[in-house]
């Protein structure tokens, strides 16, 4: 007999099916509980109907001057770029729409729907249009035809899970066949839009190019490995930027570089000297005399601001002193040497690329580096100015946490100065003091000293988000890195910042957004960036006088779109990275 | 068997965190291939000593030597100690963000520097060895305890230590799970390697010990084997601690 406590063990049962309320249930349960609680629930819907139709109405009037935006696309933009050189920023935004389109496909974003979410969301645009047509103070012409699309996007709705069956909870649609739809959806009103037919051809041949990177990424996706698609997709990303700001925008004369006499002889004395060094410094026999010749070339590196040398020289001393202290810890195996070597020559000659490109003048006609303007450079200084504060972020957080008083000390001091001050403090001492601490031959222009300010500003906050994240790594994780005799330099690369990063990340993209607000303060140095244009130029063009709360009000959307599209990208990532800490 | 050379040397080791003295003179030589357990009280200075081993703690008088080389204050003994001595924690200590295949390869590429594909073959035949090879691809914070330390003592194994050092390897384990760690343990002993272990385990300490020692109040209160240990203990501590604990 078996003992009649230790049954078999029991098939677990499905939970329970929940009930699925009805909409008038629910109401009942939510909003119509108690005498107060329906009190309150109409008050609140009563405010709601009265906020809904003043915004409705002020939106639909007919005072309002939406048109002035369709005609003043090129202002928002780009602001005073050449209008005979468009086609750069075409080109430009081409790259970016590309990366895009391969982005979506390698990181696999969208996945499926079910028709039933499918039907609701269009349901619910079709009662917004419904709403809209009941509330708004506007013509009868945009009510009625607000209540037909509304209609029709309820019909649509309905037929949809209609038209599914019994499967509609199944998640059978493709949300990129949505966005497709969508897509088409925004080509069709773009033509219908007052603008040149000229910029219609030019925003279909955009769409166009997304669908079809978006197409051929699927391909690469098939073929090539995950981690290595992913990985160069990255490096072009990171390339991107240079290339559209210092090239296709710059339209840079190169005809000016000293090529000759400079560039190719630092380029080719630092591949094959610096090569050699690094391979002999990563091979892992350098010991004790590669650690002092790393010291020699970055005491070289710091000394070359003090005396009179082209900037690549300097420049690509501070990569040679980076990559000399890091070649002991990374290097050691013949295939790491290798790759050491090559990541030397390969960063050498993008960085002399780029310095070429950045010491030519610009081609662009009547203009000396203000050539930039409008969202093309709110774009320039939010991007530019994350590149550059990242590094210089994680540096202070490490020096900042470090053993070492004296990087302990330098970090506090930076971090608390410039967390102390405005940002618009810091940007006037950019624009007026930057210059003297800089060797006399070198002229910033006003953008590039507003993408140091911005940078060197979001670094402080940075730094302090990264040490927070330090300070959460359990003391075990350091112990066991230490334990199995991994050294400090990878400790942190391997170990402790990519915990640290990770467990900040809403905290890193609380600041992106906020260095992307923060570059409309530019405009008090003189700059003209999208909030400018949109504040004090476009609503003082001839055609467009009167327009300045329209102007503003599309300002906002811009903002907002972008930066709530930032927080939902981070929500991915974090959902993504989180899966190891289940 | 234990072979003739003494390859943990301790004399005199003092350790104080601030004004409370951890460690106050501890003196004990290990053979190579010896299995030493160590019991004691909480707060006995057991723990402390043994990280003092591979100098996650720095005495402050006395000397250590492992393997012919004293640890000092220079940091190339340090991480050659480091890299020959193994430990595994009471909080498994493994790296979060990596599965567990990166956890055990990380060590051996990049402070060993073997290639990837060797290390991956290494860290596969630990696995098998540990007895969860399915579990590589799979983050730690998917296992269960018991695998999780499994996985932290085939990454200490994967730099082929010649001393492994266990710091209460199954203090924080379900029941159920103590005796699959155990019995990777013992296993390891019995190939012969250098274990020094703090546990609670007494079933362990008679079964694989080779020398038991008693910790209290920072010093070794006694020390022998495990019948002499566990039959006729002498001193009246010891004998308090283990009519407490059996």
């Amino acid at each position: 007999m078996t003992d009649p406590i230790v049954n078999e063990v029991q098939e677990s049962e499905s939970a329970p099916e929940k009930p699925s309320a009805g909409a008038i249930r629910w109401a009942k349960e939510n909003l119509f509980s108690s005498v107060i609680n329906s009190i309150l629930s109409l008050l609140m819907l009563a405010i709601i109907v009265l906020f809904v139709r003043g915004l409705l109405s002020y939106l639909f009037s007919e005072e309002r001057l939406w048109n002035v935006i369709p005609r003043n696309m090129k202002l928002y933009w780009t602001e005073a770029y050449p209008v005979a050189e468009m086609t750069r920023t075409w080109v430009s935004l081409g790259v970016v729409v590309v990366l895009t389109g391969l982005s979506l496909a390698v990181w696999r974003v969208g996945g499926r729907t079910s028709p039933r979410q499918f039907g609701r969301t269009l349901t619910s645009l079709g009662i917004a249009g419904l709403v809209l047509a009941i509330l708004a103070d506007a013509s009868a012409g945009i009510r009625i035809g607000a209540a037909v699309v509304g209609a029709v996007l309820i019909l649509a709705g309905q037929a949809v899970r209609l038209m599914a069956g019994p499967g509609f909870k199944e998640e059978t649609i493709h949300i990129r066949s949505i966005l497709l739809g969508v897509l088409a959806i925004i080509g069709g009103i773009v033509w219908i839009l007052p603008i040149e037919s000229g910029t219609k051809v030019s925003l279909s041949i955009q769409g166009v190019l997304l669908v079809v990177s978006y197409l051929l990424g699927g391909l690469i996706t098939s073929r090539v490995s995950g981690g290595l698609a992913r990985g160069a997709l990255v490096g072009l990303w990171m390339l991107s930027l240079p290339v559209i700001y210092l090239v296709i925008q710059r339209a840079p004369v190169v005809a000016d570089v000293p090529l000759m006499s400079v560039f190719l002889p630092s380029v080719v004395g630092f591949i094959v000297v610096g090569g050699a060094f690094l391979w002999w410094a990563g091979s892992g026999k350098a010991g004790e005399p590669g650690r002092l010749a790393a010291g020699v070339v970055v005491l070289a590196a710091l000394g070359s601001w003090a005396v009179s040398l082209p900037m690549l020289v300097r420049f690509l001393l501070l990569g040679l002193a980076t990559f000399a202290l890091a070649a002991p810890t990374f290097g050691g195996t013949s295939k790491a040497q290798k790759n050491i070597v090559v990541a030397w020559s390969a960063g050498v000659l993008l960085t002399a690329y780029f310095m070429a490109m950045m010491q030519a003048d610009t081609g662009l006609e009547g203009l000396q580096g203000e050539f930039i303007g409008g969202l093309n450079l709110t774009f320039l200084l939010a991007l530019a100015g994350l590149a550059i504060s990242f590094p210089i972020g994680i540096m202070l957080a490490l020096g900042r946490t470090s053993s070492m008083p004296i990087f302990r000390l330098l970090s506090t001091g930076y971090i608390e100065t410039v967390r102390g001050v405005p940002l618009i403090t810091v940007l006037f001492f950019a624009n007026l003091v930057i210059n003297r601490f800089l060797p006399r031959e070198v002229e910033l222009d006003d953008v590039v000293k507003a993408i140091v300010a911005v940078a060197l500003f979001s670094a402080a906050y940075l730094a302090e988000n990264v040490r927070g994240g330090l300070q959460s790594i359990p003391k075990g994780q350091y112990e066991a890195a230490k334990a199995m005799g991994l050294s400090t330099v990878q400790t942190t690369v391997f170990i402790t910042l990519p915990q640290a990063l990770r467990s900040v990340i809403p905290a890193l993209v609380g600041q992106v957004i906020s260095l992307f607000k923060d570059t409309s303060l530019v405009a008090i140095i003189g700059l003209a960036d999208f909030l400018r244009v949109a504040r004090d130029i476009v609503p003082n063009q001839p055609a467009s006088l009167g327009s300045l709360r329209e102007s503003l009000l599309f300002a906002m959307v811009i903002y907002w779109i972008f930066t709530f599209n930032v927080s939902r990208a981070s929500l991915r990532l974090e959902r993504k990275l989180g899966v190891g800490e289940r | 068997m234990p072979g003739d050379k003494d390859i943990i040397i301790s004399e005199g080791v003092k350790k104080w965190f601030g004004d409370f003295q951890a460690l106050k003179g501890v003196d004990l030589r290990v053979k190579e291939g010896e299995v030493v357990v160590i019991i004691g009280p909480s707060g006995s200075g057991k723990s402390t000593f043994i990280r003092c081993i591979n100098r996650l703690e720095v005495h402050q008088e006395g000397r250590i030597v492992v393997d012919d080389v004293e640890l000092t204050n220079d940091l190339r003994n340090i991480e050659k100690i480091r890299s020959d001595v193994g430990m595994v924690f009471q909080q498994f200590n493994l790296f979060p963000h990596l599965t567990v295949m990166q956890n055990i390869t990380l060590a051996p590429i990049w402070v060993r520097k073997h290639t990837r594909a060797d290390a991956e073959a290494t860290a596969m035949a630990l696995l098998e060895r540990v007895g969860i090879p399915e579990q590589a691809e799979k983050f730690p914070g998917q296992l269960s305890g018991g695998q999780q330390q499994r996985v932290a003592i085939a990454r200490s194994l994967a730099m082929e230590p010649r001393i492994m050092l266990f710091d209460e390897p199954t203090s924080a384990l379900d029941p159920e799970m103590i005796k699959e760690v155990l019995d990777v343990m013992k296993e390891l002993a019995q190939s012969g390697m250098t274990m020094l272990v703090v546990t609670h385990e007494m079933g362990f300490a008679k079964e694989v010990a080779d020398r038991v020692l008693f910790f209290d109040y920072g010093a070794i209160v006694e020390a022998g084997t495990p019948e002499h240990f566990f039959t006729s203990p002498e001193h009246d501590r010891t004998k308090l601690f283990l009519s407490q604990i059996l």
